[in-house]
């Protein structure tokens, strides 16, 4: 067998497109510019799908969230590109009071499977509204599964469970991930949504993080080798969130650090602390950090990387649980 | 209302002071600006007014260290109020944590320092809760180990896993036989988790090896007179109820040479030693251990030696030893000894001839440990005789008795054992 071939982040999100519009007609994506784009990942599939699957719309993303929606309700399985996952608050009433809680409402009788994606983050200055991460607002609503990978091999499986996944799932992309490359399986696979991935072991604290900020985490990582060990623990989904595998990593460590590339309030770190009081208070020897973006709007230039989460605030917090 | 007093923060830096003395007495009523305290910081000594007027009540004994800001005191505002909360309030760090002495009335009323935990129990009393993270609780809960015996390494120093663990390296270190950390290469046949008896056996016994200046002295006594005298008490058991055993001597013998030497029936609290008027003589029991691997000790006590015949010394004795045994001593039975007797156990059912270093029972400042009688040659009216003879070994705290008293106190439990009518006196 032939090594595994790597690919970026963006191009495994392509193939999961692919091979899943390949596998399933009711497999279609609406969203803007993807028949051209400025991002890659969309980049070609229209010349195979042709545009009745590719169906590219202008600015107005109520009128291509309805698209979708009431495509879903008639057995199609969409996926939603907002581009800038920010702008899905343009479209935040359907998804968050309709379609989460859809199933719910009625019954469990019926289901949108659907796939809402789009990309975002800090790192390339371009302001508050493109960069910020809505993974905590639509996770805070029950009854839609929200995900982000950090590695392409995630990328591809996390995609394609979350395509084949009977619930609405929010698939959210960092952009400092966009082109990192990584070893990416060709045959179709499922990473399964809700279980979170020790990607490095260690003994003496747990660092969780993801997307980009899984990235800093190994710079930390790097930096302290040798004088503290840290297990990096990548939750992949924040809903539903794996608790266990930070638990069973605490009974090794006793100590946590939270990065959560969002505000602090009410964020997945604030989650994820919440629940480890609750169920490992006894695990804990020191008190849990979180490493957030200040409450205050991302800022779009030069200070951007100084607010954001970054290698120096974790190394921090790292050393602070560790003393 | 009662105000509280807290321990000032005299000097930037200064994170704790020791109240060396309390100018005022337990109660005094105090004017504002009246010199109240003197307290020692790292670098210096203070004179500290009240800063408010009052009837004061002492929280803190003198020659504590506590953390600044820790309540020390309170002052009442009238001299009901005095009365309320010096009724109520227990004196701060009075929790008996294991190695505390549980004095009984009688004893306070000698002018003992009522519920004073010892020295080495009180090194976390600096103020009402323990800073311990949720995983060293969790630890010291499962491994028996008292958080209040514990110095935290932690940030503000919170005890942290790393504490739990060292202290208990340091136990096992003292306790165990096999050789530390060999385990790569020796397969475990079992373990005995220190907890429970293991635990406390093991921490007591660190804590009173590494808190206090042990010294043992060994002899021989004759005790050809005491078997003899034991014979006859034999000969009359039905009338007496029971078989007078040596150890019944030898406790008696304990208390009348504590009388004659008093030092030797004391114990260090606080700063002073305190010298008993009762003789209370714990026995040391063995018993089964908690699993397959263990074994097991207790120390109930057998109180007013002084003031008991051999016979009532004896079944007291047999009494506590059985119920010891049985797991049916009541609580107070394993306090309030001022002076233990360690019985040599017949060594697998081998008499053997020997000495060893008994480990001091904390406070107490003398242990006495008598070995098995066994018929030696020696030279006795000058003349190689065949005599019964016992291996006496005593271990004293040197910081409460120096070699001139002990000597005195073997002589006069030698006599006494060597010429058993003597205790008739």
């Amino acid at each position: 067998m032939s090594e595994v071939r790597e690919l970026p982040l963006v191009e495994a999100i392509k193939e999961a497109y692919r091979q899943e519009m390949e596998r399933d007609e009711s497999v279609f994506m609406v969203g803007q510019d993807i028949a051209g784009g400025i991002f890659p990942h969309t980049k070609g599939l229209v010349e195979q799908f042709g545009t009745d699957r590719i169906v590219d719309t202008p600015l107005a993303e109520l009128g291509m969230y309805g698209t979708a929606f009431g495509a879903a309700m008639e057995g199609f399985r969409p996926i939603v590109d907002f581009m800038f996952a920010g702008f899905f608050l343009n479209a935040a009433s359907p998804i968050l009071a309709q379609t989460a809680q859809f199933r719910f409402i009625h019954g469990s009788q019926m289901s949108l499977p659907m796939v809402i994606t789009g990309a975002c983050g800090a790192g390339m200055r371009l302001g508050n509204e493109h960069a910020m991460l809505v993974h905590n607002m639509i996770a805070q609503v029950p009854g839609i599964k929200v995900c982000m990978p950090s590695t392409p091999y995630d990328a591809k499986g996390m995609m394609i469970a979350a395509i084949r996944d009977d619930n609405p799932v929010a698939f959210i992309w960092h952009l400092g991930t966009m082109m990192d490359r990584g070893p990416v399986p060709e045959e179709p696979y499922v990473v399964p949504l809700g279980v979170a991935d020790v990607k490095r072991e260690g003994s003496d604290v747990t660092l969780v993080a993801n997307g980009f900020q899984y990235k800093n985490a190994g710079i930390v990582a790097d930096r302290l080798a040798g004088e503290i060990s840290v297990e990096i623990i990548d939750p992949r989904s924040f809903s539903p969130l794996d608790i266990d595998t930070i638990l069973k990593s605490l009974e090794k460590t006793g100590r946590l650090v939270v990065v959560d590339e969002s505000w602090e309030s009410r964020s997945t770190a604030s989650e994820i602390a919440a629940q480890v009081v609750d169920r490992g208070f006894d695990l804990l020897d020191a008190p849990i950090r979180r490493v957030t973006i200040p409450n205050m709007p991302l800022p779009g230039g030069h200070m951007e990387p100084y607010v954001a989460p970054n290698p120096d605030a974790i190394e921090a917090a790292v050393r602070d649980v560790c003393r | 209302m009662a105000t509280n007093y807290v321990m000032p923060k005299l000097a930037m830096g200064m994170n704790e002071g020791i109240v060396v003395e309390w100018l005022v007495s337990e109660g005094q009523q105090v004017e504002r600006g009246a010199p109240l305290m003197q307290v020692e910081t790292e670098k210096v000594a203070y004179d500290v007014e009240a800063p408010v007027a009052g009837w004061f009540h002492i929280l803190v004994p003198a020659g504590e260290t506590v953390p600044v800001e820790s309540v020390i005191g309170q002052f009442a505002a009238s001299a009901e109020e005095y009365a309320e909360i010096a009724g109520a309030a227990a004196p701060r760090g009075t929790t008996a944590s294991t190695p505390a002495m549980v004095f009984d009335d009688k004893l306070t009323s000698t002018g003992a320092v009522m519920g004073t935990v010892p020295a080495a129990a009180a090194t976390a009393a600096g103020g009402g809760r323990i800073k311990a993270s949720p995983l060293a609780r969790k630890l010291a809960r499962d491994r028996g180990i008292d958080l209040a015996t514990l110095a935290g390494t932690g940030p503000e120093g919170r005890i942290v896993k790393r504490d739990v663990l060292a202290a208990e390296a340091v136990a096992q270190a003292s306790t165990a036989a096999a050789p530390p950390s060999a385990t790569g290469e020796l397969s475990v046949k079992g373990t005995v988790p220190l907890k429970g008896m293991r635990g406390a056996i093991a921490r007591r016994m660190t804590q009173s090896l590494q808190t206090s200046a042990q010294l043992s002295h060994f002899s021989e006594v004759d005790a050809t007179g005491l078997l003899k005298a034991r014979k006859s008490f034999i000969a009359d058991a039905d009338a007496y109820g029971t078989r007078v055993s040596v150890n019944a001597f030898v406790v008696k013998a304990i208390a009348l040479a504590c009388q004659a030497v008093p030092i030797a029936n004391s114990a260090i609290v606080d700063d002073q030693i305190v010298l008993w008027n009762e003789v209370n003589v714990g026995i040391a029991v063995s018993l089964p251990g908690q699993g397959e691997w263990d074994s097991g000790l207790i120390v109930p006590v057998l109180r007013n030696a002084e003031r008991k015949g051999l016979v009532q010394i004896d079944t007291e004795l047999r009494d506590l030893a059985t119920r010891a045994r049985e797991g049916r001593l009541v609580p107070g039975e394993t306090e309030g000894g001022t002076i233990t007797l360690s019985p040599t156990a017949a060594m697998g059912g081998e008499a053997m001839y020997s000495w060893s270093t008994p480990v001091l029972n904390l406070p107490q400042a003398l242990i006495v440990q008598p070995g098995m009688i066994m018929p030696r040659a020696v030279v006795h009216k000058g003349k190689i005789k065949q005599r019964e003879m016992m291996p006496l070994s005593v271990t004293f705290d040197h910081r409460i008795l120096d070699g001139d008293p002990v000597a005195s106190f073997v002589v006069r439990l030698r006599r006494c054992l060597q010429a058993p009518e003597l205790m008739l006196a």
